[in-house]
């Protein structure tokens, strides 16, 4: 189906950063078996892997990562069968374990649908795993346990390599730890804290204690972690309230931190008994317990020690930044942009009064002219008025001059007020214009990061690849503070990754190679970057390489049937070069995993100028390559909804759309003649998009539109019926090229990430045409007169999911279709939900944490108010008995996922629905 | 536009056979005679001047037409992966598309020269460049090739406002700005003519 492609490209990113988190999730998991728990732990831990396993094979089929999916399946299978006892947790078990995630990780990164070599080799590795043969015998209980210190596992040198740079780190980190111990210390020491607040202060020093040790391990400190080890669990007996506290521990502990900072500091000095005893002494605390507890469990609320005070202060001096989500910086920058709206309006608004001033002005004016004829008027019946009022003609005209004298009094000081009006308008509306520009200004401002940011990790991919080739590479960088649009970051981060990894493949030579050439056997890739305007960024990146050999790329694209022979001479030097960007042109003989498809240099450029920058490339045979990149700081983006007609996609600004309707026969009326629908209770006109655009499907009268966008410019609105709305996204606007000037109905277009080209709707051209053509039916419709049929009710729809990127996918996939949609992450929350909100049917998931599908299917049929309400499960379950226990559950239905199938999904719930 | 150079006698090629002549325009077959005869006496000494000076020419190859513009005006030639149409916009713009990041419009030459509609071809763009303004032109396929500048001949004007000079093979070398001009002119008059 041709939409599926879209959508899935939509998703893939939220799939991704939801796969992030899972991988995350099992690798702590993975750890904590590391560290020899019980049984019953084991079983939990288990049983939380094969969740988050599941889900993410489950997202990875809604994407299409058949890869993915297979090594997912794979490592569940492992699971299951330690579960069954199949298979222990061997040390082969948990290298694989964690290989698998790192594959996973990679898989999802890459984002292909076919997986390459590594999933085939990681899923033939799973499923080779065997038990350990004969399981060593645990050692018994700990009588005093003496834990050894383990002697450091032996590493290459390319590790150490990569442990050197990433140790300072590591420090730094400890040392922020060991400085968060000592104040909770600091603090313990001081007593008379309240029960809640010394079981935060434990649960602090355990979880610093427990960082170290996982950082530690990272880098191999084994000494390091083996000690962090013993403090860790030290601490968690205080937790536990195993033991109680009492000072003697307090010192233990400072002198265990002592202990860990002289190793981090100078490993060197190693004193394996001092290890060795602290160790001792940590694992056995619990003998050390004072006969009586010195200092009481419990303390009065009250007593509040005099020390803490300094602590505190210096804690909220150094938070001088503070960590927030993206994703809230992002809320935060769209919303204003909202505001930018409303700055429109205000303008609007404010011109509109003047406007009105004007006409008092003119109303005056026309005043003044007939001002002497009301004087003389009066005059005239004053003198009369005593005399001769037979008729009362002249009280009749002395009432009339006296109102006039009133009115043309009481419309001055209107005249007046509304001036005073519009002037103050125009200040607030000044005045509000430019707070909203700042706040636009700054929140872009503090969504820029520096692109340090952006190459982060690269130097270690660099390497790795560098290391797959057999080639040795430093990779500098230079000038990575500039700050830049973290969209721009985001954006750039495939695009760098293929030029690196070409510059790794094909631009440096062989050490063998270079050696020969008289180079230093390292090669070197330089990265700098230089903010080469206010609002510009230039990244030069260097290679010392054999430079791009032009008559190999003449004849590569020649061979592609890029180019014709005959073309390809009339071509210079630069123009040669700037082949290497089309895709299909490489001069590499053979293909390997990292590049040589032709592809990575065109996804490079693409990348680049999707973003309104450029790419150039200079390159002398022998001497090394050099691609300057210039980007734009920061991006201007636009947020429109995408509407699909007959076979054409088009966008309208967020900032126009009231919104999206579902439309069927019944709320539909014509009214003289013209196709209406009532919105809150008033008459909209409806109309074709397609027909409204003329658009060569308009012609046809065949093909429902279910669906209608409400646009809005100013207070008028239109409904255009569409096929589907598809959703709405963040979008770079562009224009419609040099050539075209102006276009009717469209102010410009975006390029979707798909590379699809977009236009973009001019709503208030439209909705003025259209009025212009409808002003005599729109007055008329507002008589009462106007036979309105009730709007019909949007139906709504619970979904229940636990996968981020499923849930989505089934909101995606139901709003589409014209639903209300409301969300929950599992049973329990639905369980709640329905509790208060109504819906029409219920959409649910069935492996969840908490409360799964079956039991909320359960829960329902029980609840007497809830019995008659639909609910359908949607499941990756596949085996029948899972369906007969569905469906004994009380689930009306018992849809089996497949990778993208809707329809069974859609017709399922409009047959409960009760549509036809 | 009046009559073409590029009629179905000129070449081996299978040519759509439905063109009509126009009303008004000389005679086709004696125009025919006079090029082909210019031709073959063009043809001859082009051997013999291999030093002079010569237009750098890329051929287009639209619906069974053919032309020529100067390389120059040429950007590159490129391969869409599709042309969005664009509502309300007039009938020799095909539509809007992506080239790399930038947003072109494509032009359909042929109703341009008014020599009828292309069907859309397979997907290959030329984009010429004139003035800072860019724009597609949808051809079949593309050549290059290379002129002396003594063989070019001022087009007659049977060849239509849009040609102007005709190669010693009779391929119409194309006037691309005088085209963008006067069509862009002619879009814009059209969109303000719609919305007022």
């Amino acid at each position: 189906m041709p939409e599926a492609g879209n959508v899935l490209d939509e998703l893939l990113p939220l799939f991704q950063s939801e796969c992030e988190e899972r991988l995350n999730a099992i690798s702590a998991s993975l750890e904590r078996v590391e560290d020899s728990p019980s049984d019953d732990e084991r079983a939990e831990l288990v049983e939380a892997l094969l969740r988050e396993l599941h889900s993410l094979k489950g997202g990875a089929r809604a994407v299409n990562l058949g890869a993915a999916e297979s090594v997912s399946h794979a490592f569940e299978q492992i699971l299951v069968r330690i579960q069954g006892g199949d298979l222990d947790w061997n040390g082969d078990v948990l290298d694989a374990c964690h290989q698998s995630v790192s594959v996973l990780g990679d898989l999802v990164t890459a984002a292909e649908q076919h997986g390459g070599q590594a999933a085939a080799d990681m899923i033939a590795l799973l499923e080779g795993l065997e038990s350990a043969p004969p399981p060593a015998p645990e050692p018994p209980a700990p009588a005093p346990p003496v834990p050894e210190a383990p002697t450091p596992t032996e590493v290459s040198p390319e590790e150490q390599a990569l442990m050197r740079k990433l140790l300072p780190i590591f420090r730094a980190e400890a040392d922020e730890r060991l400085e968060s111990i000592a104040e909770a210390l600091g603090e313990l020491r001081g007593g008379g804290l309240p029960a809640e607040r010394q079981h935060e202060l434990f649960e602090r020093v355990m979880r610093d204690a427990h960082s170290m040790k996982g950082g530690a391990r990272t880098l191999n400190l084994s000494h390091i972690s083996a000690v962090c080890k013993e403090y860790e669990y030290a601490a968690a007996k205080l937790t536990r309230k195993e033991i109680p506290p009492y000072p003697a521990l307090w010192d233990l502990f400072e002198r265990t931190s002592d202990l860990v900072q002289s190793l981090l500091e100078a490993p060197e000095n190693l004193n394996e008994g001092l290890i060795n005893q602290m160790m001792q002494e940590l694992s056995t605390v619990e003998d050390r317990v004072p006969a009586e507890p010195e200092v009481p469990v419990e303390a009065p609320v009250a007593a509040t020690p005099a020390a803490k005070p300094t602590v505190k202060a210096t804690r909220t001096q150094s938070s001088q930044t503070v960590r927030v989500a993206t994703e809230k910086l992002d809320n935060v920058l769209r919303q204003s942009q909202e505001m930018l709206v409303t700055k429109l309006m205000m303008q609007q608004r404010s011109a509109e009064v003047r406007e009105l001033a004007t006409l008092l002005q003119e109303w005056q004016a026309e005043w003044s002219r007939v001002d002497t004829d009301v004087y003389r008027l009066q005059s005239w019946v004053e003198k009369n008025d005593e005399h001769t009022d037979s008729s009362g003609v002249y009280a009749l005209a002395a009432s009339a001059t006296r109102f006039l004298e009133w009115s043309q009094k009481n419309v001055r000081s209107l005249e007046k007020q509304v001036r005073e009006l519009s002037k103050k308008l125009f200040e607030d509306q000044q005045g509000f214009g430019v707070m909203v520009d700042t706040l636009v200004d700054e929140t872009k401002r503090a969504l820029m990061l520096p692109l340090s940011t952006l190459f982060k990790g690269l130097p270690r991919m660099v390497r790795e690849v560098a290391r797959s080739e057999k080639k040795a590479i430093d990779l500098e960088i230079v000038g990575d503070d500039v700050e830049v649009d973290k969209r721009i970051l985001d954006e750039m981060r495939d695009p760098l990754m293929h030029l690196l990894r070409n510059c790794v493949d094909h631009g440096i030579e062989s050490p063998s190679e270079r050696e020969a050439g008289g180079k230093p056997k390292r090669g070197k890739i330089a990265i700098e970057v230089s903010q080469s305007a206010a609002d510009e960024v230039t990244l030069l990146v260097r290679d010392d390489g054999r430079g791009i050999d032009t008559e190999r790329v003449r004849s590569a694209a020649v061979k592609n049937e890029i180019l014709s022979d005959a073309q390809s001479r009339v071509l210079g030097h630069d123009e040669v070069l700037q082949l290497i960007f089309r895709s299909g042109v490489s001069t590499s003989e053979r293909v390997s995993n990292i590049s040589g498809r032709g592809l990575g240099m065109a996804i490079c450029r693409e990348g680049v100028e999707r973003l309104g920058g450029k790419i150039v490339i200079e390159s002398e045979n022998g001497k090394g390559t050099s691609f300057r990149i210039v980007l734009p700081l920061a991006l201007a983006t636009y947020r429109v909804l995408l509407l699909e007609v007959g076979r054409q996609v088009l966008a309208v600004p967020t900032a126009n759309t009231e919104r999206v309707v579902r439309l069927t026969e019944d709320s539909i009326a014509s009214v003289n003649g013209k196709d209406t629908i009532t919105d809150r209770g008033e008459p909209v006109l409806l109309q074709r998009l397609d027909g409204a655009l003329g658009l060569d499907s308009a012609r046809s009268t065949q093909g429902h539109r279910p669906v209608a966008a409400i646009l809005r410019s100013g207070d008028r609105k239109v409904a255009f019926a569409v096929n589907r709305v598809r959703d709405e996204q963040e979008v770079l606007f562009k224009d419609l090229g040099s050539y075209l000037v102006h276009v009717p109905n469209v102010s410009g277009s975006t390029i979707l990430g798909t590379g699809q080209v977009v236009p973009i709707l001019n709503v208030p051209e439209m909705i003025d045409a259209i009025h212009a053509e409808n002003v005599v039916v729109t007055a008329r419709s507002e008589e009462p007169v106007a036979v309105e049929p009730a709007p019909e009710r949007q139906k709504s729809i619970l979904v229940v999911e636990d996968s981020i990127t499923s849930r989505m996918l089934l909101k995606e996939i139901l709003e589409s279709a014209g639903y209300l949609v409301s969300t929950a992450i599992n049973g329990a929350e639905a369980a709640t939900t329905l509790e208060t909100d109504r819906f029409d049917i219920v959409v649910s998931d069935v492996e969840m944490p908490r409360m799964n599908g079956f039991e909320l299917t359960e829960h329902i049929r029980a609840d007497e108010r809830l019995s008659e309400l639909p609910v359908i499960l949607v499941t990756g379950l596949e085996r029948p008995e899972q369906r007969e226990r569905g469906l004994a559950a009380g689930a009306n239905e018992y849809i089996v996922k497949g990778s993208f199938e809707q329809s069974n999904l859609l017709e399922a719930i409009q047959r409960l629905c009760g549509e036809s | 536009m009046s009559d073409r150079i590029h009629t179905d006698e000129h070449s081996e090629e299978n040519r759509p056979a439905e063109r009509e002549p126009v009303a008004g325009s000389p005679d086709r077959e004696l125009v025919a005679r006079v090029l082909k005869e210019r031709a073959r006496k063009l043809a001859r000494p082009l051997a013999e001047e291999q030093l002079e000076d010569t237009a750098d020419l890329v051929t287009l190859e639209v619906d069974g037409h053919r032309f020529a513009v100067e390389s120059d005006l040429v950007r590159e030639v490129f391969s869409v992966r599709a042309v969005t149409p664009l509502p309300t916009a007039p009938d020799f713009v095909l539509g809007i598309t992506n080239v790399r990041g930038r947003i072109v419009a494509v032009l359909d030459l042929l109703r341009i020269l008014g020599l009828g509609v292309a069907g859309r071809s397979g997907g290959q763009v030329v984009i010429v460049e004139v003035g800072g303004v860019d724009v597609a032109f949808d051809i079949g396929e593309s050549g290059v090739a290379q002129v002396p500048l003594s063989h070019l001949r001022d087009s007659s004007t049977a060849a239509g406002p849009y040609v102007k000079a005709v190669t010693p093979d009779q391929l119409g070398v194309l006037d691309v700005e005088r085209i963008i001009a006067e069509t862009r002119q002619t879009a814009a008059s059209l969109a303000t003519g719609d919305s007022a």
